[in-house]
């Protein structure tokens, strides 16, 4: 698969060149840090400050857009309903799942209620050759119905993009969407994607599906979850829409029509965030992206642990996408625009790096205000200094003031003290950074499993084990 | 000996929690409780080391904090720690000696009180803030400093967070606690007759004997042991699934933690001792 895509696999974190030019770039500033070290401790503070400002920036950009006009796609249920079943197309939903038995069950229940012909539906549920529980749990839950098992043969990399792309290889849909097992869309979903992506003409070859949470309420970290994730679909997403910019997708309910999915390449199997790199590879051919206006309820991550795990292969992932993006420079610049180029650099690799260094930055702070160390205010020459307070200030504050809106867009005031704690959820956001950086080094190809069904009644969650590449 | 009712209590509440509960999901993960740790270990450093004078002893709770976090999640696991978070604090209850003096004083004088009230027909007399007795003529006496007020009041401090910690904050941990409390209490109260009624009966060697606080101790950390553990037994699940009890390797941990303990505690000694001065 990587010679599909060739120079943009994440096979490989850093070719030879990227490899030779951080090398030199460390040497050279290790080299100033011995004759200079303050020049280069402002210098990197200087570089810090101006990549934080330009990020806030940037995100108040891409809310300004998305409040400027409407740019979701919307398709009623009256259209949606209106096309008569012998002009809808053969649709294929893709279910990978791996050590999942406590929630396939829910699969016939939820994916059933999608209310799209029974004879143009093909369902393909993904499981591992060596994940036995599942299958058996499959077979017992799938007997006789219209969904299908593929047992995707063991071999390496074991991710849900190999397993998505082998569910490809079987699928004769038109259009192909995924789901993960415990998700519940929309019952008018599929037939809303076909309406949209026909009118939207073949220049679109995706559409997002909004994704939101079945369990906001069971804890602190679910609330923050679904808060993060309203301002993402509701705010920062239509904002990338609205500005032209790549679209780095969400792990599910992404609906693609399958012939231009195939002639791309489908999903990197080595990428950890095989979705984001897509969005961004489907803007360098000249693709473009909607979101649609439907929702698909998915298990809001409610336990710590968890969580790290989960947020930490995202960020990996966008590191990895970022990295990979960046091998050709110039080809990145010329296919994607210097629009995509932001979105690249300060969305995708810029949301890691951000979370990464807060924890940096936060606790140098701190120490400020301990001790005041002659050093820090060394460090801090006065434009950045100012800089930086302004990102503080009013950095922080606009990150809390978007969640204050998405409490307004959700209709849930209830929410309101949560939005106003963000900086708890921030600074677990710090821990799966430093999480991703490390595994980015020592173990870039580890597919840290998140375990879904924890807000299934406690008996019936069995608990996965990793995939390692 | 101020440590040992806290420790007692923790390791009673520890014995309680070593298993999982039925609701904990079995997701752990060691770089996590490395970054964890790494942060905690950090922060203690920082403040043990780094922090300057003029009142070094600041910094050295907060230190011990950040200490005891980092070591407990590197040494048992994240999940782990934090369900033991509260038994694990329960010997700073007795290190940072936050009862206040007049809050013991007063301790005293009740215990005095009652002990004179309650003994009254054997006669101890509580006369110039000491409880006196007498054996053939001569008078024993027990002064204030040798009341077990300050162990009586670390007690009811251990088994308020414990109830807390196993019944959470509902009104039956309020129940527990006090009932708690008044059996510490009555055991208290009992000790020091207990005291005076030996050098009453045995004379004043077996009574210099009975007083050593060492014996109270004992007694009133036998107490809150048993109340706390059985606090801490789990009601029967109907239907328990296997739960797997986390135990990660942390030899390499354990070794570097003692080493960076004893580091820290050789540099923030003076501080130390200047606290415990000032404390006297």
């Amino acid at each position: 698969m990587s010679a599909t895509f060739g120079v943009h696999s994440a096979h490989t974190v850093l070719t030879r060149a990227q490899r030779a030019g951080l090398l030199l770039a460390l040497v050279l500033i290790g080299a100033v840090a011995v004759l200079r070290p303050m020049l280069v401790l402002q210098t990197v503070v200087a570089i810090v400050t101006l990549a934080y400002t330009a990020a806030l920036v940037f995100r108040v950009m891409l809310v300004y857009a998305a409040g400027r006009g409407e740019h979701q796609v919307e398709v009623s249920d009256e259209e949606a309903r209106a096309v008569p079943d012998a002009e809808l197309p053969v649709y294929t939903v893709l279910v990978p799942a791996y050590r999942e038995p406590a929630v396939i069950g829910l699969l016939v229940q939820h994916l059933g209620a999608l209310e799209y012909p029974r004879e143009k539906l093909e369902v393909i549920l993904l499981l591992e050759e060596d994940d036995r529980e599942t299958i058996e749990a499959a077979e017992a839950s799938l007997n006789g119905s219209w969904a299908q098992i593929m047992v995707v043969p063991e071999s390496q990399p074991k991710t849900k993009p190999k397993a998505c792309n082998a569910g490809l290889e079987r699928a004769t849909g038109e259009f192909v969407t995924i789901y993960d097992a415990e998700d519940i869309p929309d019952p008018l979903q599929l037939r809303r994607a076909v309406v949209a992506l026909r009118r939207l003409g073949s220049s679109y070859v995706c559409l997002q599906a909004e994704l939101g949470y079945f369990n906001v309420d069971q804890n602190r970290i679910t609330k923050w979850f679904a808060l993060e994730y309203a301002t993402w679909f509701r705010s920062l997403l239509p904002g990338l829409v609205a500005l032209r910019m790549p679209i780095p997708l969400g792990g599910t309910s992404n609906h693609f029509r399958a012939a231009e999915l195939r002639e791309l390449g489908a999903w990197d199997p080595y990428n950890v965030t095989e979705d984001a790199d897509l969005g961004i590879r489907l803007a360098r051919s000249g693709y473009r992206v909607g979101v649609l206006r439907s929702v698909t309820l998915e298990e809001a991550n409610s336990d710590f642990i968890n969580w790290i795990k989960q947020r930490s292969r995202w960020y990996k992932g966008y590191l990895m996408t970022w990295l990979v993006h960046l091998r050709s420079p110039r080809a990145t610049i010329s296919q994607l625009g210097w629009r995509g180029l932001l979105c690249l650099n300060l969305f995708v690799g810029g949301t890691p790096l951000a979370a990464l260094l807060n924890a940096v930055l936060w606790a140098t702070t701190i120490l400020w205000f301990l001790d005041r160390p002659a050093a820090l205010q060394e460090i801090f020459i006065a434009p950045y200094y100012y800089l930086g307070l302004f990102c503080l200030v009013f950095g922080n504050a606009t990150v809390i003031y978007l969640n204050v809106l998405s409490v307004r867009t959700m209709d849930r005031p209830d929410l309101l003290g949560t939005a106003l704690l963000s900086p708890g959820y921030w600074a677990m956001m710090s821990l799966a950074g430093a999480k991703a950086a490390w595994q980015l080094v020592f173990k870039p190809s580890y597919w840290e499993k998140t375990t879904h069904g924890l807000h299934l009644p406690a008996s019936s969650v069995t608990v996965p084990e990793a995939a390692d590449v | 000996m101020p440590l040992l009712i806290p420790l007692v209590a923790a390791a009673a509440l520890i014995a309680g929690r070593v298993r999982p509960g039925q609701d904990e999901p079995d997701v752990h993960d060691r770089q996590v409780d490395g970054l964890l740790a790494a942060g905690c270990l950090v922060s203690a450093a920082t403040l043990l080391l780094l922090m300057p004078s003029p009142d070094r002893t600041t910094w050295l709770l907060p230190g011990a904090l950040a200490y005891l976090a980092g070591a407990a999640i590197l040494l048992v696991g994240t999940r782990t720690a934090a369900r033991m978070r509260w038994a694990l604090l329960l010997p700073l209850v007795a290190i940072t000696g936050v009862i206040p003096a007049a809050v013991v004083d007063a301790t005293n004088g009740a215990l005095r009180a009652v002990v004179a009230v309650l003994g009254r027909p054997g006669g101890p007399v509580d006369a110039g803030g000491a409880l006196t007795t007498t054996y053939r003529q001569s008078a024993l006496t027990l002064t204030s400093a040798d009341l077990p007020g300050i162990a009586f009041l670390g007690g009811t401090a251990c088994l308020l967070v414990s109830a807390l910690v196993v019944f959470g904050p509902r009104t039956v941990a309020l129940r527990r606690a006090a009932l708690a409390v008044a059996v510490l209490g009555a055991v208290t109260v009992g000790a020091v007759m207990a005291v005076l009624l030996t050098g009453r009966l045995l004379g004043p060697t077996a009574f210099r004997v009975a007083e050593y606080p060492v014996l109270t101790d004992v007694l009133l950390a036998l107490v809150v042991m048993i109340l706390v553990a059985r606090w801490s037994r789990r009601a029967p699940q109907p239907a328990p699934r296997t739960v797997r009890p986390y135990l990660p390797r942390a030899r390499f941990a354990l070794v570097t933690l003692v080493v960076a303990a004893v580091l820290m505690g050789l540099e923030s000694l003076p501080a130390a001792l200047a606290l415990t001065e000032a404390a006297r």
